[in-house]
């Protein structure tokens, strides 16, 4: 493992997951449409996952990495899951908004 | 043998009620008719035990101070320290008077009642009951200690509720049932006070101890050569009343405190309410426990605790007065009686007042004598009023029934033989025993003697004035509607169609027992209750003076008195076998003091405003008050608005957006975030 990235690097990579992060939950709270919301979640995992591979980079510790490698292989298990739940939320109501979905408050 | 026979009669009726209520539970309508026989043959063999004690009573008697009792030791119930009640009996000639009229009116009865219950769906029920009642009142009669006593005068109180409710489909009934029970709470209440008392004053509650004890304080000198455990008990009473000191209030108030319990289970003026009522029972019940035998205990108990009552001659003189005002009082009531039952639980009430007049005068001998010929006479009416109400299917209006002589003569002449001992008729039971009390009464307190006499007279009347409506003038009557205390079911119902019959022979021969000991128990029981009254701790001596008295009014009051009866049979025959049109026309003249008398002196409409009424009203602002208010709302409605409370806060927050979710999670995340970056710069 060779090149350690500088403090400057760092910053532009941990830049770079705090938007994607931040795009994310700004689409998750602004969108209504739940595939659309559930895509913005993905990205804010995305997020997350490049803020670790850059630290795992700059601290020269390969847990990040690891970290980031499980992050993936759940992601891709949730992503399958919540998408088949979409559907059958969509098929209940055939709307894919949000709003339907209110009627469980107090 | 006198131990074995002493043990054997409380346990046969207790054995007979174990069994009896094993055949009720088994429902099995033919093995219930055992019932019957095995309480009659326990009760009767109880009885024939009772003789044996009562032959080998003079042997054991001639021992210790005085006259004591004999002690036979059951078994051992409660030993705390210095306190000893155990199951073991006291024996002398009033126990044994006591045995023989409840064990032997107890067999007579309940022969009559195997032939009156039959056919009942509560057959065996009904004797189960009947061996509890008697079973008690042998605890209450032989206890050897207040406790023992108070055992069986509960367990009889409770018999009696079961049985006066024997009925319980019948409202009537039930409502008779729990005014007995309740009315002999207050009565109950006084007695166990007394009882305390008497543990506190004389240090024990047994009779061998505390009888010798309060006859040592009562006269001092007489009585000498006490045991080690009565004199102590002497000592620890000597506290409370000992020379020179002053009486304490504790010993004063324990006779007025028993005498409570008494009047409460004798039905005596201020509680004798529930004793009427209590006629909703079976008649052979009404005969046994409300008329011979429970009603009885607070006469018993007097005479047994006499010397305690002797400490105050307050009490006795409060007890004598209102013996004496009840059996006016009740006589008074019964004039104008329409049921027959009625008119015999008055005359009961009446009666026991008579018999309260003796004890409270200190005529112990008459008062029991008249206990044991009263329960001949009395169960003896009893029963032929039931065996009227039987034949015609329930009916006891008076009104309602005349000229049964030709349908029911042997009915008819056993009535007529009972009447004539409680109207007091010469050389009948009840004129001996009646006139030992007014005798007494008269050398006392002339006043009660003469309110004595004129109740006599009063009871002479009513009585025939019962015989001649029932049996004499046109044969007329109209049949009840009810069989056993069930309204008649007509489908199957066969007494209907009967004409009225007497019952037959087997169930008739206890009335003719009975019969022979209203008529003949008076001569033959006199010098036999006098010697065994003697022999135990019901004795009073008598002094010199009173004794002068006593001969002095002994020559005129008995014939003074039954000339009056049978003046008075002679005025019931006129009104009501001669010209009834007059009794109605006198009636009518009197009609306000006739009403008041059908009425029952307004007793019961008293208490329902003096008692019932204010109880009432008092339930209702507390159930207002506690219940609805404190329990209902606060404690319970409050406990359960707490919660919905929180909610109505916490409730805005979960409005189902799902984005407000993930803006409100967002919010919080960056405020963490936020905070820690403010505390580690």
């Amino acid at each position: 493992m060779d090149g350690i990235i500088n403090q400057a690097v760092l910053n532009h990579y941990l830049f770079t997951g705090a938007l994607l992060f931040a795009l994310g939950m700004i689409g998750f709270v602004a969108r209504r449409n739940l595939i659309v919301m559930f895509l913005c979640t993905e990205m804010m995992f995305q997020g997350v996952v490049v803020t670790l591979v850059a630290f795992s980079r700059y601290h020269l510790n390969l847990d990040g990495q690891v970290f980031v490698i499980f992050v993936l292989t759940i992601a891709a298990a949730e992503a399958a899951m919540a998408l088949g739940l979409v559907v059958l939320l969509f098929r209940r109501k055939r709307t894919l908004d949000a709003e339907a979905w209110s009627a469980m408050k107090g | 043998m006198f131990e074995t026979a002493a043990k054997a009669v409380v346990t046969l009726p207790f054995l007979s009620m174990v069994i009896c209520a094993m055949l009720a539970f088994s429902k099995i309508q033919k093995t219930q008719r055992l019932a019957a026989f095995i309480t009659a043959g326990a009760i009767g063999a109880a009885f024939v035990f009772s003789c044996l004690l009562l032959k080998d009573l003079p042997q054991v008697e001639k021992n210790g101070v005085g006259a004591v009792g004999t002690v036979v030791h059951y078994f051992d119930w409660i030993n705390i320290g210095d306190f000893t009640a155990n199951f073991s009996f006291y024996i002398d000639g009033l126990t044994a008077i006591m045995l023989m009229v409840v064990t032997g009116v107890g067999t007579l009865i309940a022969v009559y009642a195997s032939w009156y219950m039959d056919g009942d769906v509560g057959y065996g029920r009904f004797f189960t009951y009947i061996s509890l009642f008697i079973f008690a009142m042998l605890c209450l009669v032989m206890g050897d200690n207040l406790l023992l006593l108070f055992l069986g005068w509960e367990g009889v109180g409770a018999a009696s509720y079961l049985l006066i409710g024997f009925y319980y489909r019948k409202p009537s009934a039930v409502a008779a049932a729990k005014k007995a029970f309740i009315v002999n709470r207050v009565g109950d209440f006084g007695f166990a006070l007394g009882l305390m008392g008497v543990f506190v004053v004389f240090g024990g509650i047994q009779y061998v101890d505390i009888l010798p004890a309060a006859k040592a304080l009562a006269e001092p000198g007489m009585v000498t050569n006490l045991s080690e455990t009565q004199a102590a008990a002497h000592a620890a009473a000597t506290d409370y009343w000992g020379e020179g000191k002053t009486v304490s209030l504790l010993l004063l108030s324990i006779p007025f405190l028993l005498m409570l319990g008494a009047f409460g289970k004798s039905a005596q003026l201020p509680l004798h309410v529930w004793l009427p009522d209590a006629m909703e029972g079976p008649t052979p019940v009404s005969a046994l426990i409300h008329a011979a035998t429970m009603v009885t205990a607070g006469v018993y108990m007097i005479s047994r605790l006499i010397p305690i009552f002797q400490l105050n001659e307050a009490a006795l003189l409060t007890v004598a007065v209102i013996g004496c005002v009840t059996a006016l009082f009740a006589g008074l009531i019964a004039l104008c009686q329409y049921d027959i039952k009625r008119v015999w639980a008055y005359s009961t009430v009446s009666q026991l007042g008579y018999m309260f007049l003796g004890v409270g005068v200190l005529g112990t001998t008459g008062a029991v004598f008249h206990l044991f010929t009263h329960a001949f006479f009395k169960a003896l009416l009893f029963l032929t009023a039931g065996t009227v109400m039987h034949a015609l299917a329930g009916q006891l209006d008076l009104r309602k029934m005349s000229g049964l002589r030709t349908k029911m003569p042997i009915t008819c002449w056993l009535m007529f033989a009972g009447c004539l001992a409680l109207a007091g008729f010469p050389f009948t039971s009840g004129w001996y025993s009646k006139d030992m009390i007014l005798v007494d009464a008269m050398a006392t307190y002339p006043l009660l003697g003469w309110l004595g006499i004129l109740t006599a007279l009063l009871t002479a009347f009513y009585t025939f004035r019962l015989w001649f409506k029932v049996f004499w003038g046109p044969t007329d009557y109209e049949m009840g509607n009810e069989h056993h205390g069930y309204e008649a079911d007509h489908h199957d119902e066969d007494h209907h169609h009967h004409e009225p019959h007497d019952p037959p022979m087997w169930a008739n021969l206890p009335l003719m027992v009975l019969t022979l000991g209203a008529v003949a128990g008076g001569f033959l029981g006199y010098g036999f209750i006098k010697n065994f009254i003697g022999m135990s701790s019901a004795a009073v001596p008598i002094d010199p003076a009173h004794k002068v008295a006593h001969d002095a009014a002994h020559a005129w009051v008995p014939w003074v008195a039954s000339a009056g009866a049978i003046a008075m049979i002679g005025l019931a025959w006129v009104f009501y076998v001669r010209n009834r049109a007059l009794a109605e026309n006198c009636a009518k003249t009197f009609k306000g003091a006739v009403r008041v008398l059908y009425n029952k002196f307004y007793v019961d409409e008293l208490y329902d405003v003096i008692i019932r009424r204010p109880l009432r009203g008092m339930g209702h602002i507390c159930h207002l008050l506690f219940d609805q208010m404190l329990i209902d709302t606060v404690l319970v409605g409050g406990i359960a608005k707490f919660p919905r409370l929180l909610a109505w806060g916490a409730r805005p927050f979960q409005n189902g957006a799902l984005q407000g979710y993930g803006l409100s999670m967002g919010a919080g995340v960056a405020m963490v975030l936020f905070v820690l970056y403010m505390v580690t710069k």
